[in-house]
């Protein structure tokens, strides 16, 4: 996942109105796409409505890379795009823009929680939750990430999703359930080749 | 802290709004029950890890498959322009002929009969200087091409023309 402070962020996007690279395209799209998620969800649209609205907002930048070189704010004018997106309307209301100071900065700024990841769990451990991630189902994986990755609400998922709030429970409630059973497999798993080796070595020293 | 009771946690509110650093009160509230029970802060630092790593493994998945819906757009849009631009370009030429045609024709038609005129005009002369070799020497033009292409013409080549032309 790709992090970026506001200078780095500046210099790509100058770089991609010049050189109209994908690689460049594909940074600033991933540092945006959670905030803009975060925003779309906070303000209850359904999950295919806010996905939608950012492809067309980034569908939008692609084709029309090579006049972005006049957008000095390129910030406001990508929040500008998306609502406009995702309200279906040209003229965005002054107090709709004024909602976004509520969402959280670390959605945009540098995160310490990739390293903190790297730094807290080991290796095994972390292979085991991204396989994990991968396995669940669709939606599954997409409320674990409403939860998990933007800190919605259980009531806030459950509208997102069109389904009760038992539900968006009960899926994480699954979700969770399994990853630390197959966690705890795993560990055991190593605890019983651990404690197996110690025995092989302990009985190799009683025959000599 | 018991097992069953730290698995709760992973679904408790509070505890992944402070994982997540999203509320103030829950923030502050953890940290103190933290401070109070040092001795649940180490599964309580492994169960953030845990959130902050489904979190990130499930960010990047979202990121990556909506990516590769936005690449096949964007595929979709150029394979779009191509067959619009295509089809546009066939239409074009598809009118472009049928003007041109008709306009190439009628001017064909309408001025064969000069050209042909013209031509046994130019023969005559050409068969009629080649006869009399004298033909352009006066208007001072030695290398005349009329005059350097009887060179290589057969012996009786003006003779039959002008025979013909006649």
């Amino acid at each position: 996942m790709i992090r970026l402070k506001g200078s780095d962020l500046k210099h790509i996007w100058k770089s991609f109105t010049i050189s109209e690279g994908e690689d460049d395209f594909y940074t600033i799209y991933s540092h945006y796409h959670h905030y803009l998620s975060y925003i779309g969800y906070k303000r209850y649209f359904s999950e295919d409505v806010v996905k939608d609205a950012i492809n067309d907002v980034f569908l939008y930048l692609w084709e029309n890379k090579s006049d972005l070189q006049t957008v000095n704010n390129y910030h406001n004018y990508i929040i500008t795009c998306f609502l406009r997106k995702l309200y279906r309307k040209n003229i965005i209301a002054p107090e709709e823009m004024d909602e976004l100071q509520d969402v959280p900065i670390m959605l945009l700024s540098p995160s310490v929680e990739d390293q903190y990841i790297q730094q807290g769990m080991n290796g095994t451990v972390i292979q085991i939750v991204k396989d994990h991630i991968n396995q669940l189902a669709a939606k599954q994986r997409n409320m674990v990430y409403q939860k998990f990755y933007l800190g919605l609400s259980y009531q806030e998922i459950a509208i997102t999703n069109k389904v009760s709030i038992n539900t968006v429970y009960n899926t994480i409630y699954k979700a969770i359930d399994k990853l630390k059973s197959t966690i705890t497999k795993e560990q055991e798993t190593y605890l019983l080749i651990a404690i197996g080796t110690m025995i092989l070595f302990f009985l190799f020293f009683q025959i000599q | 802290m018991q097992e069953k009771h730290l698995n709760e946690l992973l679904k408790n509110e509070t505890f992944i709004n402070y994982c997540l650093k999203r509320n103030k009160q829950d923030i502050n509230d953890w940290e103190i029950r933290i401070q109070e029970n040092p001795e649940t802060k180490a599964q309580l630092e492994e169960l953030k890890v845990l959130v902050l790593a489904m979190g990130h493994h499930a960010g990047q998945k979202a990121i990556a498959q909506n990516y590769l819906k936005l690449r096949n757009l964007i595929n979709q849009g150029y394979a779009l322009k191509k067959r619009y631009i295509l089809f546009f370009f066939g239409w074009i030429s598809s009118a472009a002929a049928i003007i041109v045609l008709p306009v190439f024709f009628v001017f064909y038609s309408l001025t064969s009969n000069v050209l042909r005129q013209s031509l046994s005009v130019i023969r005559f002369l050409d068969t009629y200087s080649v006869k009399h070799n004298v033909f352009h020497k006066p208007a001072g033009h030695p290398e005349n091409s009329l005059i350097y292409s009887a060179k290589y013409r057969p012996d009786d080549y003006a003779f039959n023309h002008v025979s013909k032309v006649m």
